[in-house]
């Protein structure tokens, strides 16, 4: 087995980098820049039943260390996912998650049928987005709606199925929890934190739905305490995400507890960091398995 | 194909009382670029602030690039104190072009501001291969540096500034001639209350182009924070931008 293999589930991994959906478009923008099947896998822009247009603008505003995002869930729809992008993203050489998403619970369902007709590796529920009027986080706030649609998907779905968490749920552990019994195979903590950006110049909120989704760097640590505490708890494979620009980031991660990693904003940033962080877990893992030092940090204190 | 390129800082100089700067940077290999394209610009190696800076390209020559800015925040603030010999890190070409022009075209340039830079590459690139005329406002005086390629390849050259420092007094608009169906092809870069009125006042919507800005993430297309609502459809403007024709775009009101 190659240092760098990490199993969740049912399914295995080259390697425990992943990018995260909504920040490396469906996979093939990036490939411009290098060859993403050396990735561990990619998370697909979350896609909706019909196609979206998504907020207006500004969608994009900087902080401190990070920016919050309002896209919107921008997407082209199932329809035109399926006959433009699932083609492509069936001969890729690595895992592809699809991430779907939806107003009313029943777009879970329908999405997660469909898809069953094609070729990928599984599937991760957006139950998180904080840019949406309806679905998004308001579901994934909800303990209870998290494990109904986590247990329908499953039983329709033949895909593992994975849960992307949001930071503004309460009582987390529960969440999870829930998941565990609806038979998900992984939770990906987090989606982004719910953020406001006043524009001070013009005296109003930047954005037109007035909050929006924090990212990057400044997260981080948030994330990971979160991370810590859930594989204290020995639920579910962790899927980690939030604020990872480099590779200590990654280290800290896998060993907070977390099987895989997603990176997220860092891509807009530097559309290499893929492949980079790859070849540096190379050469960190030349004597040393991965899977030795997940959750490493909780026996050293 | 986009490339992180690692330029020098060669030349960094205030070249207007409104903050306006011109930088040089020599990227140390000849690349392809074209006018209208853009780079993102990486004003710091730490993560604060996080984002690239969009920036169009002010001139080419061999391997040093230009670009014309404007302080207006931390990402510019940053990028006006890098000193001679600084590394920048840039990501390019990105975005598509201004469309071929044809030997002996009439081409009317429209520019506010530091929207002359995609035009300045513009006329650098075609010379006097073609006949331009140049509209350029500015609220205040610049030097003269940074509009002089204007003055030895245009047919015709007004300038003017809202305080008078510089050429007309006025907005640039007020000094445009009365047919603008008269030339084949105008190009404009600038406030967007600007381009608006621009729009307005040519018939023939189909010759207009924009260089048009818009918040970016990426620059590449895998964000989608730059979304315009155009006349038919979404437009990207990273991608499918920064140079939209006055056909696909629309504007409010
Ligand atoms: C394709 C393109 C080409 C451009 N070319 C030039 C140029 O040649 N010269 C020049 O001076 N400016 C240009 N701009 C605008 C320039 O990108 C912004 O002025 C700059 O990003 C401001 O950064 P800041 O940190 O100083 O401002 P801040 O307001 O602190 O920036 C905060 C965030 O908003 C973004 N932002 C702010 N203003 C704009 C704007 N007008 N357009 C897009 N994003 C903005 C920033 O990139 C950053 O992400 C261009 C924009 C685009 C999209
Ligand atoms: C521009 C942008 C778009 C995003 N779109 C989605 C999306 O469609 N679906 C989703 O589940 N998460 C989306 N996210 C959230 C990221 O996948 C990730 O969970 C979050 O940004 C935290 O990771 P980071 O700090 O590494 O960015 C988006 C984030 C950004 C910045
Ligand atoms: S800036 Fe990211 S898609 Fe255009």
């Amino acid at each position: 087995m190659d240092n760098l293999e990490v199993k969740v589930g049912s399914l295995v991994f080259k390697n425990p980098i992943l990018l995260a959906s909504g920040t490396c478009g469906y996979g093939k923008e990036l490939m411009e820049f290098y060859d993403i099947n050396i990735l561990g896998g990619i998370v697909t822009k979350s896609i909706t039943l019909k196609s979206r247009e998504g907020n207006p603008n500004p969608r994009i505003w900087e902080s401190y260390g990070g920016i919050l995002n309002s896209i919107g869930l921008e997407n082209k729809g199932l329809e035109k996912f399926i006959a433009e992008e699932i083609p492509y993203l069936e001969k890729l050489n690595t895992n592809v998650v699809i991430s779907i998403a939806g107003e009313k619970q029943e777009e879970f369902y329908e999405l997660a049928k469909e898809l069953n007709n094609y070729n990928f590796s599984a599937l991760e529920l957006n139950l998180s987005c904080p840019n949406v009027d309806n679905g998004g986080m308001l579901f994934g706030v909800d303990k209870e709606t998290v494990k109904e649609i986590t247990k329908k998907v499953v039983k329709i779905s033949d895909k593992p199925v994975w849960v992307k968490l949001t930071p503004q749920a309460s009582n987390i552990s529960e969440i999870v929890k829930g998941i565990k019994k609806a038979g998900g195979e992984a939770v990906v903590v987090f989606n982004t934190y719910l953020g406001l950006a006043i524009d001070w110049k013009n005296r109003r909120p930047v954005f037109k739905r007035v909050f929006a989704g924090y990212s990057g760097p400044a997260i981080k640590p948030l994330v990971l305490r979160h991370v810590w505490e859930l594989y204290e708890e020995n639920l579910l494979p962790i899927v980690g995400c939030g604020g990872i620009v480099n590779f200590c980031d990654v280290l800290e991660y896998l060993l907070a507890g977390a099987t895989l990693v997603q990176i997220g904003s860092a891509n807009l940033r530097d559309p290499w960091i893929g492949k980079k962080l790859v070849e540096e877990a190379r050469e960190y893992f030349k004597y040393e398995r991965v899977n030795e030092i997940i959750g490493l940090a909780h026996k050293n204190y | 194909m986009v490339r992180e390129l690692f330029g020098e800082v060669i030349s960094n100089v205030k070249v207007g009382i409104k903050n306006i700067y011109l930088l040089k940077i020599k990227i140390g290999e000849v690349v392809e670029l074209y006018p209208g394209q853009f780079a993102m610009i990486k004003v710091t190696d730490s993560f604060d602030p996080f984002l690239r800076r969009p920036m169009s390209l002010y001139n080419v020559e061999k391997d040093i690039c230009s670009f014309l800015y404007q302080v207006v925040g931390r990402g510019t603030e940053i990028l006006s104190k890098k000193r001679i010999g600084e590394e920048v890190n840039l990501l390019l070409p990105l975005g598509n072009t201004f469309p071929k022009l044809n030997k002996q075209e009439k081409i009317l340039l429209v520019g506010g501001g530091v929207g002359i830079a995609p035009l300045n590459f513009l006329i650098n690139f075609y010379k006097d291969k073609v006949n331009f005329y140049s509209y350029l406002g500015f609220s205040s005086i610049v030097s003269e540096e940074i509009y002089k390629d204007f003055k030895e390849y245009s047919r015709e050259l007004v300038i003017s500034t809202e305080d008078g420092s510089l050429g007309f007094k006025g907005k640039v608009l007020e000094f445009l001639p009365d047919d603008l169906e008269y030339f084949d092809k105008i190009f404009s870069c600038g406030p967007s209350l600007m381009l608006e009125s621009l729009w307005r006042r040519v018939k023939d919507k189909g010759k207009l182009y924009f260089s048009l800005e818009e918040k970016m993430g990426c620059g590449i297309g895998i964000c989608l924070s730059c979304a315009l609502k155009g006349r038919d459809r979404m437009f990207h403007v990273c991608k499918d931008g920064p140079v939209l024709s006055g056909m696909e775009v629309q504007f409010d009101g």
